[in-house]
């Protein structure tokens, strides 16, 4: 169980996340959805803590998240792994390395600072690659993939952590539609399978309601929506995403393919590799 | 088709919204070219004042120069070996003498020339070794994206200054004096102040480099060396590499002066042959220097371009 209790984050004047109060149990999967600048990206980086809340506490399993210094925090991270919109990957390191790194925390400081990793680690590097689908490119620079098999590798490396926790800020936003359904269905799959806490960052509405068991919605800095995806209407959705959309509807907030033949031909192929 | 006003729109009510924003634009641009013109004769006339200053203060006047001239061709007269084209080549003789005029007469010393040469090109390989290896540490420190806090930002940033601001001379006089003559003064010197000269730049070079990698490392729980390590090394490894041999090539030159004060390498005979005797064995040892310089960045730059052009394949 991981809760919040009036978490705020001020930047300046400005309150980029104001008093967030949440309960999520282990093995949800949540959507936290919003326009720009509503406040998602600050919320999920307080989670991990790379950025320090103003006030409120984080507590899991008993303990503020939110005052732990030194090797505590860093453990904390590494049990409260981070997908980034970016990938945010050593572009000039192999890919295999890359995934390496989330081991990082477990590796004694002589081992990492010569870059020396034990079979076992490989192999374990390996397995999490293999999982995303992606062992083939390991011996490849990660700056020479594509943005959709980048986000698979900072999956890999994410779960290379074998973390409790999966933070994933705006995970497909930098995707083209199909690998932005590869990267959903992986970390649908880390959910379901792993039975992980995944807590996603979505700016798309049918994504947050096709993958995810409770959506949150935020609104300037504020939680203005939290429950289940049939309890999302369309005016509360217009009110997440701003009242002066007149003409608001799902499909615009959308960059799913809508089902063509030529869509479905693609999924067939896609299949088939 | 569209709301939106476009060019050639017919409509008489874009068309004045249109010429608004030219005017608007020409005003800002008059403006701003207005501030820019003022600024420049501003710069200029402080730079006009800088030059006449420096040309009183440094007497540097036309017909002082014109007496000059002459008098360093006669200097120049006195360090030309006197060779004579039909004893060139000649060998040494029967009793090992060279004879007068030949290469080998003006070359008496070649050996000694040579391993002192070689000696400054070690130097210069050890001095760089050593201070890019202080400069790589310090310049994640040094750097205000990567420090952990301002102390030691503040701390390194000062450090850097100072062994990069005492010159490399005045360092080899103290280390003569506290370890004796001989190139382990000179190594020191000038590694310090590589180290000053590089740190600057490694630190630079690592403000450049983007958070992201940094950031991914962070979130997996990764010490602030790791973070240096895996996020911020990768990227800049090639830049380090490039300004470190720029640096050998400085640094090879530094070594062949730095021996005027004792400190080792060819600059101490440079300084004797100059004192003692001023003839043909100055030329010599200058002709040796000036070609292990030109050679050595040659090959070095060589060396930074190939390293420099596979890195941007």
């Amino acid at each position: 169980m991981l809760t919040l209790e009036n978490l705020s984050r001020r930047f300046g004047e400005n309150t980029a996340v104001a008093r967030a109060n949440l309960e999520i149990p282990d093995g949800q999967m949540v959507g936290i959805i919003g326009r720009s600048g509503a406040g998602k990206s600050t919320l999920l980086r307080l989670l991990n803590r790379l950025t320090d809340p103003s006030e409120g506490k984080i507590v899991f399993a008993g303990s503020d998240i939110a005052q732990l210094k030194g090797r505590e925090l860093r453990e904390w991270r590494s049990d409260c792994a981070m997908i980034f919109q970016q990938f945010n990957l050593v572009g000039r390191l192999d890919v295999i390395t890359n995934v390496l790194t989330g081991r990082l925390y477990t590796m004694p400081a002589w081992r990492s600072m010569t870059q020396v990793f034990t079979p076992r680690e490989r192999a374990f590097a390996i397995q999490a690659l293999d999982r995303l689908g992606m062992a083939h490119t390991a011996l490849q620079r990660a700056e020479t993939l594509s943005g959709g098999q980048q986000q698979r590798v900072a999956i890999a490396r994410a779960l290379a952590q074998e973390p409790k926790i999966f933070l994933a800020d705006e995970p497909i936003a930098s995707l083209d539609p199909m690998n932005a359904k590869v990267v959903m269905d992986a970390l649908r799959s880390i959910n379901q399978q792993d039975g992980k806490t995944v807590i996603c960052n979505l700016h798309t509405l049918d994504t947050a309601r096709n993958y995810c068991d409770r959506i949150i919605g935020m609104s300037a800095g504020k939680i203005v929506f939290d429950g289940t995806p049939d309890l999302l209407t369309t005016s509360m959705a217009r009110e997440i995403y701003g009242a002066e959309a007149e003409d608001f509807n799902e499909g615009s907030t959308s960059t799913a393919l809508p089902e063509t033949e030529a869509v479905a031909a693609v999924k067939e192929a896609a299949a088939h590799v | 088709m569209s709301d939106i006003p476009m060019m050639g729109s017919s409509a008489a009510a874009s068309n004045t919204a249109h010429s608004d924003a030219v005017s608007a634009f020409e005003r800002h641009r008059v403006e701003l070219r207005a501030s820019k013109r003022s600024w420049t004769i501003f710069a200029l006339i402080v730079f006009a004042i800088c030059l006449g200053l420096s040309i009183w203060i440094s007497n540097f006047y036309p017909e002082r120069l014109a007496n000059g001239v002459p008098r360093i061709f006669e200097y120049f007269g006195t360090i030309i070996p006197e060779l004579q084209w039909n004893m060139l080549f000649e060998g040494r003789d029967a009793d090992e003498r060279a004879v007068p005029g030949s290469i080998t007469y003006w070359y008496t010393d070649f050996w000694t020339y040579a391993t002192l040469i070689w000696e400054t090109i070690l130097m210069a390989m050890t001095a760089t070794l050593i201070g890019a290896g202080m400069a790589f540490v310090l310049s994640f420190p040094a750097a205000n994206n990567l420090a952990p806090n301002s102390w030691i930002y503040w701390i390194s940033r000062r450090f850097l200054e100072i062994c990069r601001g005492i010159p490399e001379i005045l360092l080899a006089l103290v280390f003569v004096f506290m370890i004796g003559i001989g190139p382990l003064a000179g190594v020191l010197a000038i590694a310090i102040h590589t180290a000053g000269a590089l740190g600057k730049l490694f630190a630079e070079v690592n403000e450049n480099a983007s958070s992201r990698p940094v950031d991914g490392i962070t979130a997996v729980g990764g010490t602030w060396p790791e973070k240096m390590l895996y996020g911020v090394v990768p990227q800049v490894a090639p830049n380090f590499f490039s300004y470190a041999m720029l640096r050998f090539e400085i640094n090879v030159r530094a070594s062949s002066i730095i021996g005027f004060v004792g400190a080792g390498g060819i600059g101490q005979e440079l300084n004797r042959v100059i004192s003692f005797y001023s003839d043909d064995r100055v030329l010599a040892v200058l002709i040796l220097v000036v070609l292990t310089v030109t050679v050595i960045d040659l090959i070095s730059e060589r060396i930074r371009h190939r390293f420099i052009g596979r890195e941007n394949l």
